[in-house]
């Protein structure tokens, strides 16, 4: 069989996803191998190479408006950092609250496209406010809280002992 | 929780909202776990409006709804219900005078029990410092004013009441239609019924117009000292004290009890994994609701 040419090769792949996809593809994949032309070893890289879907990539792939495409973005950089929506139970709640009809899955992949989808068509607006939130990072631990809660305690009472400190009149 | 696809229709929007404080003169009873699952089921269940207002100085209700975005609201000396009550941010480093408060400045437009609409205005700890030590003393009509102002929007309004009486009291009768009463099976569980009853006496009888009512008392971690017998005699008598007090002061007792479950803490810490006995809130909250005409067979 007469082997074909890098150049139809790619014509093929054009053909079959259009060439933007494929130059997405292309792009995604030199910001992977980065300057020395090796595969990275981040999150990225790995997922690629394992099959799995990642956020990061399904959002540069997503039609996304201009306006939200940042916010968006951060989600998914969040998301595959596990500090949005880190486990399958925080996913099931994030869907019930945002009425996100999604099947029930183990897996949190399973719900990239439908999430991702779902954020790209919200207000931008909104879609902002979710990013710059902390209300879905997961489970909370009691330590930090407290912590800021005694460093706000401190400030003010400090601010007290200063103003109580001033001369009068 | 409702199956998607079978949840009740949005109640219609034209009416005001019903006010409820989650109250109870005595501490621990889960008054703040009471008002948040409320709200969560309103919100997501019934597909209600809630604003939840957090008048306890302890503000869990806040760090429940907000979790690590409470630390930024500390950090960032974000407005919370005290500047919404005083009118104004007082000057800062950023500012060098007091500056006009925005509504939106105060509200927290997205919770994470319920999203967007299961909205919240959050407390500080210093609150009550601040407001019970203001020269001539707050209003107590003032949140009444500002629900009448600006959330005649909303269909259920949450308040978290604190423990012990005080103005804080007063502002959440002031804005009431409501109070709902949890208390738990124990030797003192029924410690703050008479203080509560004297409590609304006296606002009713300087409030003559007011339409405040218990809406009932709600028997709280029923089980929680289960040990192979029901609770075995001390749970029982317990109970019995709980009916009887509430007779003497003509107050419902909500017939569907909620029981002791890991599953509620770790909600307030956000962990939804394995709610357990958790998930039977929903038949307090069913009746709760339907109760003050707000559920399904409530609806138009």
């Amino acid at each position: 069989m007469k082997t074909r040419s890098l150049a139809d090769e790619l014509r093929l792949l054009v053909s079959r996803h259009g060439f933007k996809a494929v130059n997405l593809e292309l792009q995604m994949l030199k910001a992977e191998r980065g300057p020395t032309g090796q595969p990275g070893h981040g999150i990225q890289a790995r997922a690629r190479r394992n099959g799995r879907v990642n956020a990061t990539e399904y959002v540069r792939k997503l039609d996304v408006d201009a306006d939200k495409r940042p916010a968006v973005l951060a989600l998914a950089e969040r998301f595959d950092a596990k500090r949005f929506l880190p486990r399958c139970a925080d996913i099931a709640n994030f869907c019930a609250i945002y009425d996100i009809d999604l099947p029930a899955s183990k897996s949190r992949a399973a719900a990239i496209p439908r999430l991702f989808r779902f954020f790209a068509a919200m207000d931008a607006k909104d879609a902002e406010r979710l990013a710059a939130s902390n209300a879905y990072s997961g489970p909370s631990e009691l330590g930090p809280l407290a912590d800021a809660i005694r460093q706000h305690g401190r400030a003010a009472r400090n601010r007290g002992a200063e103003s109580a400190r001033q001369p009068a009149g | 929780m409702a199956k998607k696809g079978n949840r009740p229709r949005k109640r219609g929007t034209a009416k005001e909202p019903v006010c409820i404080s989650v109250i109870n003169m005595k501490g621990g009873v889960g008054k703040t776990t009471v008002a948040a699952l409320l709200g969560r089921y309103a919100s997501i269940d019934l597909r209600l409006d809630v604003l939840a207002i957090d008048l306890d100085p302890q503000a869990n209700l806040s760090q429940a709804f907000m979790r690590d975005a409470y630390e930024q609201f500390l950090a960032d000396q974000s407005p919370s219900v005290v500047e919404l009550f005083n009118g104004f941010r007082p000057p800062s480093s950023a500012t060098p005078s007091p500056t006009p408060i925005e509504l939106d400045d105060v509200i927290v437009r997205d919770t994470a029990l319920g999203g967007r609409r299961l909205q919240l205005i959050p407390s500080r700890f210093d609150f009550s410092d601040r407001l019970i030590g203001a020269v001539g003393g707050p209003d107590d009509r003032i949140l009444a004013n500002v629900i009448a102002a600006h959330f005649q929007d909303m269909d259920v309004i949450i308040i978290d009441c604190p423990p012990t009486e005080s103005i804080l009291t007063h502002i959440s009768y002031q804005a009431s239609r409501y109070l709902l009463v949890p208390v738990r099976p124990e030797y003192f569980a029924t410690v703050g019924f008479p203080l509560l009853h004297d409590s609304l006496a006296e606002f009713r009888s300087a409030n003559r117009g007011h339409a405040l009512e218990v809406s009932g008392v709600v028997i709280n971690n029923s089980s929680y000292h289960y040990s192979g017998n029901r609770g075995g005699p001390e749970r029982h008598r317990s109970i019995a004290q709980i009916m009887s007090s509430a007779e003497t002061n003509d107050w419902h007792v909500f017939e569907h009890q909620i029981p002791f479950s890991r599953g509620f803490p770790k909600m307030m810490r956000g962990d939804f994994s394995h709610p357990g006995d958790a998930t039977i809130f929903r038949f307090f909250a069913d009746e709760f609701f339907n109760h003050i005409g707000l559920g399904e067979e409530g609806e138009d």
